[in-house]
């Protein structure tokens, strides 16, 4: 498929104005003093952009555009904070989690006779 | 005067990063493949995207709308309405970066992410604001991301279908454990915030959309908070 006309404009405004989303704030903030309560909103809204990503993947089905519950995700998802919180190493967490939901999502696909 | 510390963390945040890069290569994979399989875009746009954005749901959005028959101008700002997300972002990190120079913070700029930011963050919990470890962790993630992207865009078929939700799910397993380390480094306030995040975010997915939520979620939850710690002396 070849890439028309509208497709290069989009990627190249989106390319200037992306970046200067990401190095406008950073820019212009790193100089200023801040006031403590806005240096705390400023860490505490980092924390919570990573948390409402974690709830929309776990909890979002996007193509419904609705709650849900995957039981898969969530126990692979227990799996992952367990590994972490004892062994503290970030990949060995993410690979444990990643293997539970591929095994878990794999059994039940034959359970469900939709085979490997 | 404030001292510069020039590229200070640079190693540790290249070491570092390589978890987050593996993470988005793995879950980018399954993003490239899906933008050819699904949306018929040619590699190559798939592969160009990638390494000026830097943005999976930005890109996924617009490729979306294009796909669609949808216009140009549509596309282009919702992919920035989307991107919002990194002024947060962006905004978050700015007072780590009070000694790096201005070309330090201009190049590191391209690869804040949010993944980017989990790791950043953890770090100067410790050590205070280090730019060359901002840039490392980035550059990695963002290599990692756009070389995954790239690579399931041109051999996407070499995957078996059965290993695209197990590749899907890195990502939230790499941010749940940025989150779980907060929790067990901080205090009851972070988990507090962590909770009235998601509620809020999926409370505002279903009103307004997802794209909405990821800015109102975690803004309304982080300025809550902050009125608790603050508001209340």
């Amino acid at each position: 498929m070849a890439v028309d006309s509208s497709a290069l404009i989009v990627l190249a405004i989106g390319a200037v104005a992306t970046y200067a989303l990401r190095a406008l704030p950073v820019s212009a903030i790193s100089r200023l003093n801040l006031p403590d309560f806005v240096r705390t909103w400023l860490i505490f809204v980092a924390e919570a952009i990573l948390s409402a990503y974690v709830a929309l993947f776990l909890f979002w089905d996007a193509e419904c555009s609705s709650l849900r519950l995957d039981s898969v995700a969530l126990l692979a998802i227990g799996v992952v904070i367990a590994v972490h919180v004892w062994k503290r190493t970030l990949l060995l967490s993410i690979f444990a989690g990643v293997m539970i939901f591929g095994v878990l999502d794999l059994w039940l696909r034959h359970a469900a006779g939709g085979g490997f | 005067m404030t001292r510069r510390r020039g590229w200070e963390g640079l190693g540790d945040g290249l070491r570092d990063g390589i978890s987050l890069g593996l993470t988005y290569f793995v879950f980018a994979w399954s993003i490239g493949h899906h933008a050819v399989v699904v949306l018929g875009f040619p590699p190559a746009y798939i592969s160009a995207q990638s390494f000026l954005l830097f943005s999976a749901q930005g890109q996924i959005a617009a490729l979306q709308v294009l796909s669609t028959g949808g216009g140009a101008a549509f596309a282009i700002l919702l992919l920035l309405f989307i991107n919002m997300r990194f002024m947060l972002i962006s905004a978050a990190l700015a007072p780590h970066l009070r000694t790096a120079s201005m070309l330090q913070i201009l190049l590191t700029a391209h690869v804040i992410g949010n993944g980017t930011m989990a790791l950043a963050m953890r770090r100067f919990d410790s050590t205070g604001g280090q730019a060359g470890y901002l840039f490392g962790v980035g550059v990695v993630g963002f290599l990692g991301y756009s070389i995954g992207t790239t690579a399931g865009a041109y051999l996407g078929g070499a995957l078996p279908e059965y290993l695209a939700g197990p590749a899907i799910f890195a990502l939230p397993a790499f941010l749940v454990t940025a989150v779980v380390g907060a929790m067990t480094s901080g205090a009851g306030l972070l988990l507090a915030l962590a909770l009235l995040s998601g509620i809020l975010t999926l409370a505002t997915a279903w009103i307004a959309g997802t794209n909405v939520a990821l800015m109102a979620g975690p803004t309304i939850a982080a300025t809550l908070c902050t009125y608790w710690k603050h508001g209340r002396r």
